[in-house]
Order: C-alpha cells, then structure tokens, then sequence
C-alpha cells in the first residue's frame, strides 16, 4: 500500500482515538512484527509500506479477541452504529418485517451483516470484522471520490492554479483573433501592397534591395565578404540559435538570475535589428549611407 | 468492447446496497490492497479515462444522490446537479493501474501516479460482476409542448404547437446526434456549471489544441501577448487569402504581372484580398519573431521544452521562406530585384554554391521557370512542411506541459 493521502491517516488516526483504539505510534511494535509475517514481505521494499496497514489489520483484531460484547466489536468494524442501524432497518423493512423484531442484536446497535443477515449478528460479533458494507452480489464498493462541481476550481497551493479553458482562454484567443482581423482588414482597405512596374531585366533599380527581413544580410555584405555575409554569419547565428537550449544549463527562468543569457539575447537582437534599420532606411543610391531627412529613401514593403 | 461515451446520462445506482464511511483500518482488512485508488478532486476533469479504460469495469461515475445517504458529505457549489461520485468495486480492482496510466492530468500530480505494483496477481477467476446500471432517459432539450400551446385548439394552435415541436426532433435526429458527439452542448444544451465547461473542449475538436484546463497564468495576455496563437491565426488568414488570390493568378513571366494588375482593378475585392495578403505576411514574420523574443525571454526554452524550441526555429525560418517566395510572385521590379540579390548570397553557399543557386532558380538566371518553381514552394511545399511541423510544435507544447511559467 503506498501512499495513503494524508488528509485519510489523519482522519484514520482522529477516529482511532475516538474509538479508543491503539494509533499508529503506539501500535509502532505489534505493526512491525505484523508486517513481517505479512504474505507482501518477500517483496523488500513492500514489507515496510504494509507495516502500518498490517498495524491497521493487526489491532482491531487483537481488540476483537479480548471483547465479546457485540457492541464493541460492531464499533471496531469501522462502521458507525447508527449506519448499521439504519441499514438493518432497511434490511427489515424491504422484508417487510418489523425492524424491532429483526434480530436480537437490535437492541445493542450492532452488526447486521449485509449478507449473513440477522441470524448471523453473533457469530459476525465474535469473529473478526467481516465485510459488512457490501454492494450488488456482495462486493465492497469504495468511493474514490465525490467530485463537487464547486470544487472543479477550487485552488489549491500546492497544486497547479488551474482554470477552465473554456471559457477563460477561448474567449480570449477569440477576441484576439478578432482584433487581428480587424486590424489587418482596416489596414488593407487603407494602405495599398506595393506593385511596382513589369520586372525589366535592363533597368536594375538603384539602390536594389532585398525583403526588410533579409536587409540585415544585405547589409553585412556591405562589410565583409559575400560568402561571410551571406552564409556564415546567418548560418553560425542561426545553428546558435538551435543550440540555445542545450547550451543554457542555468535551469531558472527568472529574469534575475538570468542575466547574462538575457544580455546576450537581447545583444543578438539589437544586432539584427540595427542592421535592418540601417539597410531599410539609412541606405540610398548606390547602397550608399546617408541619412533619411536628406534623401527620399527607397524603401517597399 | 464499448466505449463509455464523453457524457453518458448519469446512471442510477442499484438500490439494494448500504455504503457507509469506514474506517480505513476496517477496509484494509476486508480488501487487503496494496495501493489505493486515490482522485484527486480538485484535479479531476471528469473525462471518465479511468472509468472508460478500466478492463473489470469497476469504476463507476455515479450522481452523488445514488450514495448521498452513506457519504455524509456537505455539497458547496453552485449546481448540486453536477456533483458526481466515483467509486470502485474493491473485490474486483485488479490494481492494474491502467486507470492511473489513462488520467491526463497524471503528470501534475504524483501523487496519482503510484507505482505499478511490484507483483502480478493472478488472473481473475470469474467474469467480474458488473453494477446493474440503470441509465436514465436523457433528454436533449425540454420541449415545452404543453405550456406552449395555450392560444385555444384551433388550426393555428395545432400548426403552432407541430412548430415548437421541431427544435426538439431535430435535436434527437439521427442526422443531427451523428454530427454532435454525446457531451456535446449542442445535444444537451448548455447551463454555466464546471462540468459542462469541461465538455464543452472535450467534445469539441479544439480538443485536439487545448485541454480542458489550463494554468491560471497561461490565460493572462501579458504573458503571452497572443503572439504564437496570432502567428498561427495569421497563417491561417494568408491560406485564405492566398487560395482567393490563386484563382486569378498565373506564374508565367508574360501573364503574372497582367494578372496581378488585373486582380488590383478588375476583380471583386481583388486589390483587399492582395493587400490582406501581404501584409499580414509581414506581420506573420514580425510575430513569429516577437513570439521567439518573448518565448527566450520566459526561458522558455528551457527542459522539457529543448526541442520545441528547436521546431519553432525551423518555423521562424520556414515563415521567412513562405514570405520570401512569396515576393517574387507579382513579378514586378520590386520582386525581380529583391529575389536577385536575396538568391545572389545563396548562391556564396561554399562548395555547392551554383548548384544551389540553379536549384532554387530552375536556371541560370531568374526567369519563368523560377516563377512556376517559387510558386509551387509558395502555395504547396512549404505550407505542407510548415503545417507539419505546427502541428509537432502545438503537440509538444502539451506534452510539454503546457506553456511555461510562472517567473
């Protein structure tokens, strides 16, 4: 048995002391002992998760064997009184007898065994324990769990704060997604895509300048050689970028502990970034440099 | 074996039992088990995994009234309607843990994930017996017939009354159950409760996306700033468009600028749907760049999540070839010229250098065959491979975990 949570020990334990039953720590020796005769012993690491069940079964059967009174053991079964009672009136009823009539076991609030009925009520008390709560064809059922619908979002520290997705984030994600529409719907009923005239093989543009995102290249190639520029920096950058994660061994991801990576990155960027907006607006005739407030710039989307 | 449907009607429970709480000495004595079930209530999606994967068919999701005698409970929460209960049959529980190995939100919580036992049982002797469950008759939507019908006995009363009834036979149509699946709120409506919540991305095919609850920061928008979604929305919005801009476009070198111009003047929306179309791609780029920005800024990339960044940087690059080929099409000075010099630095690959070059162009130099080449890449390879490799990203950011975070 492994892993009883703990809110059950406890509850087990509360209900021990109420009954006036040996808990846990007291019952520390005769558990030992128990468990290792237990049939799960020959299983090492077993043997020590059943201690304290084998302790659970080991102590009211020890209980049991002192007491004959049916009271006492029908209270160690672990089924309150007043359940057995209504039970056995139930019992009595669907058989249409009168519920006082129905055992003699009556009187003391004890066991009405679900399937050895009343007759039986004393031989269940002499003995150890039996299954009294029995469901269809005389199996135990355990609840495992009432799911309150108040409790579907109830939060917890040590667990993850969880929330529905519907309708929390759908609603968001939606109304993004309208937004963006929106936006580029406005945007293109605006400002017109660039269609410049019919590509002439015999009229280069100058300057001719590759797609925004690719300035960054172009201009790198303004510095160092072509096969540099255009293929071992992007691609050394690049093949960085991909190792990135199995570089960065710092497993925090605050910012403050951070620093250096952050730096780094934001370097990289800055790097990309400058050399876009050079290459978009600071270049003219030529790929020349000038500044945009002296020249109109060539600059298409 | 049948499967146990996404939201079957709650079954009633047989009536001839007494549960009551016990003692857990009590029950370790008259089961003998080596591990225990345990459900985490707060955790629990009611998927009915384990009820649904369980080979003895002894778990059970009842309504809380079946046991409510025996469990003694207090029942906060808005809909007492939506409680259920789950119990197991402890005779037949094999301790397969098949249960524990199907629940989806295992990975949170350890404290569900027992170890499998360290010994096989023998097989079970008997056909395990199985709870008489009596399903209740859920109805898809109340139809109100006879409150409805209060205007006298005539002709129109009767026309009426034949009218309201229709909502209610669609909804138990054939046609209508076969495209909505069991939990679907299009079959048993929907009132605001945190079960019908959980159904409503069970049933849905965003399920395929989402699950069915997410971490409460996930949903804030300055964390995430939308970008990867939006990067994907964007995508989705160019498919569009694109497909519209496809049927008035032809990649040769004497038709494509006409049909370019022809489509700015002469089409229907022709010159919105372009405009759509290339500016969102810019901003698709744009995005897909911001979201890598934000993503290393989280230290998102971070185990588990290696590999997923490593996808998302072939995205970044597939993105920037989408938009790349994309240029060339209009077939105008812009695009002839920004593709000449973008493939002259690929042509400085080392050692292969010309043959990539000849590759991508389809000859010597730009001309028709690098328009039909571009264009096949642009409405057909790269979507295909881009789609591909969304759909490993957006699975593993689940596997993963879920996004990051919380700093």
């Amino acid at each position: 048995m492994t892993d009883i949570p703990e809110h059950l020990l406890k509850r087990s334990q509360e209900r021990r002391k109420a009954l006036g039953l040996p808990t846990d720590d007291e019952g520390d020796d005769a558990g030992e002992a128990a468990g290792e005769s237990a049939p799960e012993a020959d299983t090492g690491g077993a043997a020590e998760e059943a201690a304290p069940a084998a302790s659970d079964e080991a102590a009211p059967a020890a209980a049991s064997a002192e007491s004959a009174a049916s009271e006492d053991a029908a209270e160690k079964s672990g089924v309150p009184a007043h359940l057995l009672e209504r039970s056995r009136r139930r019992r009595a009823s669907l058989a249409g007898d009168d519920p006082d009539a129905g055992g003699g076991a009556a009187g003391g609030g004890a066991a009405a065994p679900a399937a050895a009925g009343a007759g039986a009520a004393t031989a269940t008390a002499t003995a150890a324990p039996a299954p009294t709560v029995t469901g269809p064809g005389g199996h135990t059922q355990r609840l495992l769990t009432v799911v309150k619908s108040g409790s579907i979002q109830q939060t917890r520290a040590q667990t993850v704060d969880k929330v529905h997705t519907w309708p929390h984030l759908l609603v968001i994600e939606f109304s993004a997604l309208l937004l963006l529409t929106a936006l580029v719907f406005i945007f293109s009923a605006v400002v017109r895509a660039p269609l410049l005239g019919l590509a002439d093989f015999n009229a280069t543009p100058n300057p001719s300048k590759a797609p925004w995102y690719f300035l960054g290249l172009q201009e790198l190639l303004t510095m160092f050689q072509p096969m540099v520029a255009g293929v071992t920096i992007p691609g050394i950058g690049l093949f960085l970028l991909i190792l990135a994660p199995y570089v960065d061994k710092n497993p925090s991801n605050k910012p403050e502990d951070r620093k250096f990576a952050i730096s780094l990155f934001t370097l990289f960027l800055m790097f990309w970034a400058v050399l876009v907006i050079i290459g978009s607006f600071f270049r003219g005739t030529g790929f020349n440099f000038l500044f945009p407030w002296d020249n109109p710039i060539f600059f298409e989307l | 074996m049948a499967r146990t449907e996404a939201n079957p009607p709650m079954p009633d429970f047989v009536t001839d039992y007494e549960l009551a709480e016990v003692d857990p000495s009590y029950l370790t004595q008259a089961v003998k088990p080596k591990q225990f079930l345990h459900i985490d209530q707060a955790e629990c999606i009611l998927c009915e995994g384990c009820v649904d994967i369980c080979p003895w068919k002894c778990i059970h999701m009842v309504r809380v009234d079946a046991i409510a005698e025996a469990i003694n409970t207090e029942q906060p929460g808005e809909d007492p309607r939506d409680h259920v209960a789950f119990i197991v049959d402890e005779d037949v529980c094999t301790r397969c843990a098949l249960c524990v190995d199907r629940c989806p939100h295992r990975r949170d919580h350890p404290r569900q994930a027992q170890p499998r036992h360290r010994r096989r049982r023998p097989a079970h002797p008997h056909e395990p017996p199985r709870l008489q469950l009596r399903p209740a008759v859920l109805r898809t939507k109340d139809v109100d017939v006879a409150n409805g019908s209060g205007n006298g006995n005539g002709r129109g009363g009767r026309i009426l009354e034949k009218a309201r009834e229709i909502p209610g036979k669609i909804g138990e149509s054939q046609a209508w159950t076969s495209i909505f699946r069991p939990g679907s709120i299009y079959r048993k409506g929907y009132t605001d409760s945190p079960r019908n919540r959980s159904y409503v991305i069970m049933n849905n095919v965003l399920y395929h996306l989402h699950p069915v609850k997410v971490k409460r920061h996930a949903v804030k928008v300055s964390y995430t700033l939308c970008l990867g979604g939006l990067s994907f929305f964007l995508f989705m919005l160019l498919t569009v468009t694109g497909i519209f801009l496809m049927f008035f476009y032809r990649p040769t070198d004497v038709q494509a600028w006409n049909d370019v111009q022809t489509l700015e003047t002469a089409v229907t929306f022709g010159s919105l749907v372009r405009n759509m179309h290339r500016w969102a791609a810019h901003l698709m780029v744009l995005s897909v760049f911001l979201h890598m920005s934000r993503v290393f800024y989280h230290g998102a990339y971070k185990a588990p999540r290696e590999f997923n960044w490593v996808i998302g940087v072939v995205l970044l690059m597939l993105t920037l070839l989408l938009s790349f080929t994309g240029y060339l099409l209009p077939w105008d000075q812009l695009a002839l010229w920004a593709v000449t010099v973008g493939t002259n630095m690929m042509g400085f690959t080392p050692v292969f250098g010309s043959e990539v070059r000849f590759v991508l162009l389809g000859s010597k130099e730009i001309g028709t065959d690098t328009l039909l080449r571009w264009y096949v890449l642009h409405v057909l390879l790269l979507p295909f491979v881009i789609v591909i490799f969304m759909a490993v990203h957006f699975w593993r950011v689940r596997k993963d975990g879920g996004i990051s975070g919380p700093l």
